[in-house]
């Protein structure tokens, strides 16, 4: 359980380096889109389809690596009103129940990117395939299910990682 | 079950799990789904499930949210909140109460470069708490203003608070964020006179800091005219209809990030971390988006907000006694909820009710965003208490909260005059050049 926890903290890590790296991308994109726009009045064709695309990158490995991290807010409230034991158990059940709807979510995305390779759906101006998208958004979720149950399992019912995060 | 039953079991099972801490975002995503599958059909339900997220983290309107995170994080590497807290004690520190009317100063030129309350109390909270009790200020002032100045992250433009506002009510975020500023600016010479009449009543409460020779205030100033550039472009680009929000944000990361570049704050692993902590803020706040759009749908099919709406504006009441009902509500849940859960679980009945009696959306948002605020400085659950008490850590909880009642109290005449001269918020949005 151990080596495969390190492993999760690995991939969930290397996603957040890859959301990070898209988003610099798009800063960048964007950057280069203004300057020609205002200085030479020139048009960066589809760059809001790029935005669009590469923030799905950000966002759902932002999601998976958040998820490792235990970043995902969630309220304090019922901690000094239950038992300790109860309270343990409850949120083993929440990590079990939170790990089901993150896992519908993966699996209805992976079905919906295999709809859409069916249609092969592309974006409008630069023909870029949209399934590989739903399938980044699959993936994240998988990433966030394992967490989610790795962590119900060790019983790890803070959220946070055991060693450092970077 | 009738729609409406169902509604209300499913809001009386999020707070179920809210109150057993799973993460809001998905507790919304479960609540939602398998409400929406209950009322509509599995099909539906699935259909939203495996589309909503892709469609949510598609959305070109909100690239803002990472870039400006990412803005922030860059300013707050480049050393830009000393420089804000030194250009604004330069000119009043030697006041009575100076440092802190230095350190709401500084809040608010920094939260033009970041979006979040807690990292602008945090950031400006290092630099400044350590001047006051320099200079034997009271705990309950010092902490109090870095607490208080920290709230206006959310409020004056870029504000994740309004971004999260303008896509679950459909508004413009470039209106959202014009109509934040003149009422942050309001509220910041708000939190000023609140130091001045605390320190009017207990003198030794802010001691006058150093008085600085004309040079050194040039100099402090000439030091923070990047981070006053920086603003005047983003925020003024979008004012004058140069640039989108997304590309006002991702012009502003980029000289950020060339600015500590510049200043060899850069290294390749402080790159990495700005990139890493980017990446996981804007990470939890996808996610309850895409729960919040989910629970949006369930809630819509409930028709709890129509009927609640009807059953409100059957009542005649005037419409100012509903705004106060719905602003008191807010206050107390604020309270005892995260700002952000606090908007996605009450917009979507809440925002239909105020546009039936005719209030305005935009002005509305930064009402709610001012709310929001409040929260995070009320006990027993004030997130930015909690960040002002890890830099001050020897302050007992309940002085920083008897600190915070005089900021609070300014924030309650904000409102009152906000609801009394809605132009003060809308002035801006209204004359922006399209």
């Amino acid at each position: 359980m151990h080596a495969f926890e390190k492993a999760l903290g690995t991939i969930a890590t290397a996603a957040g380096a890859a959301g990070g790296i898209a988003l610099v991308g798009l800063m960048l994109t964007t950057v280069v889109d203004v300057t020609l726009r205002s200085t030479l009045n020139l048009a960066f064709l589809g760059v809001t389809e790029i935005t669009e695309l590469g923030l799905v990158v950000v966002a759902i490995c932002g999601i998976a690596y958040c998820g490792w991290t235990g970043g995902h807010i969630a309220l304090e409230l019922g901690e000094s009103f239950v038992p300790p034991a109860i309270w343990k158990a409850s949120q083993i059940v929440m990590l079990l129940l939170s790990a089901v709807a993150a896992a519908a979510v993966m699996f209805y995305s992976a079905h919906e990117a295999v709809a859409v390779y069916g249609r092969s759906a592309r974006t409008n101006l630069l023909q870029i395939a949209e399934y590989p998208f739903y399938t980044i958004v699959a993936l994240g979720f998988l990433i966030y299910t394992a967490i989610l149950l790795v962590r119900a399992c060790s019983g790890n019912v803070a959220g946070e990682p055991d060693r450092p995060r970077e | 079950m009738s729609p409406t039953a169902a509604g209300v079991l499913g809001l009386a099972a999020l707070f179920v799990l809210f109150f057993f801490r799973m993460p809001i975002g998905i507790s919304m995503l479960l609540v939602g789904g398998i409400g929406f599958a209950s009322l509509v059909n599995w099909p539906a339900a699935s259909s939203l499930l495996g589309s909503e997220a892709y469609h949510v983290t598609s959305n070109y309107a909100l690239s803002v949210i990472p870039l400006f995170v990412l803005m922030g994080h860059f300013a707050t590497l480049s050393g830009m909140a000393r420089d804000f807290y030194a250009a604004a004690y330069a000119w009043i520190g030697h006041w009575r109460g100076g440092l802190a009317g230095a350190t709401i100063a500084a809040c608010s030129g920094f939260s033009a470069l970041s979006g979040s309350s807690v990292a602008t109390a945090a950031t400006i909270g290092q630099v400044a708490l350590p001047e006051m009790r320099r200079y034997r200020y009271n705990n309950r002032l010092a902490t109090g203003a870095v607490a208080a100045g920290g709230t206006l992250g959310i409020l004056i433009p870029p504000s994740a608070g309004m971004v999260v506002y303008a896509i679950l009510t459909e508004q413009s975020i470039g209106r959202l964020f014009l109509a934040g500023v003149l009422p942050g600016l309001l509220l910041t010479a708000m939190f000023l006179l609140t130091i001045l009449i605390v320190c009017a009543m207990y003198p030794s409460y802010g001691p006058p800091g150093e008085r600085l020779l004309r040079a050194e205030r040039l100099r402090a100033t000439l030091r923070a005219v990047p981070m006053f550039a920086i603003v005047l472009l983003t925020i003024g680009g979008i004012y004058v209809g140069l640039f989108t929000p997304s590309e006002a944000a991702a012009v502003g990361a980029f000289l950020a990030m060339l600015l500590a570049g510049v200043r060899g704050a850069l290294s390749v692993r402080a790159f990495f971390k700005v990139l890493l902590e980017t990446v996981r803020t804007s990470g939890l706040i996808f996610l309850i988006l895409i729960g919040a759009t989910l629970f949006s749908q369930f809630i819509a099919v409930t028709q709890i907000p129509a009927n609640l709406t009807e059953f409100l504006v059957g009542l005649n009441l005037p419409k100012i006694v509903v705004l106060t009902i719905i602003l008191a509500t807010y206050i107390v849940l604020g309270m005892f909820m995260e700002g952000f859960a606090m908007m996605v679980l009450t917009l979507p009945v809440v925002f239909p009710i105020v546009t039936a009696l005719g209030y305005d959306p935009i002005w509305f948002g930064v009402i709610m965003v001012i709310v929001l605020e409040m929260g995070l400085i009320s006990p027993p659950v004030g997130v930015n208490v909690f960040v002002v008490k890890g830099v001050a850590g020897d302050v007992p909880m309940n002085e920083i909260f008897a600190g915070i009642l005089p900021f609070w109290a300014a924030m309650i005449v904000t409102i009152a005059v906000l609801v009394v001269l809605p132009e003060i918020a809308l002035m801006l949005p209204n004359s922006m050049i399209r």
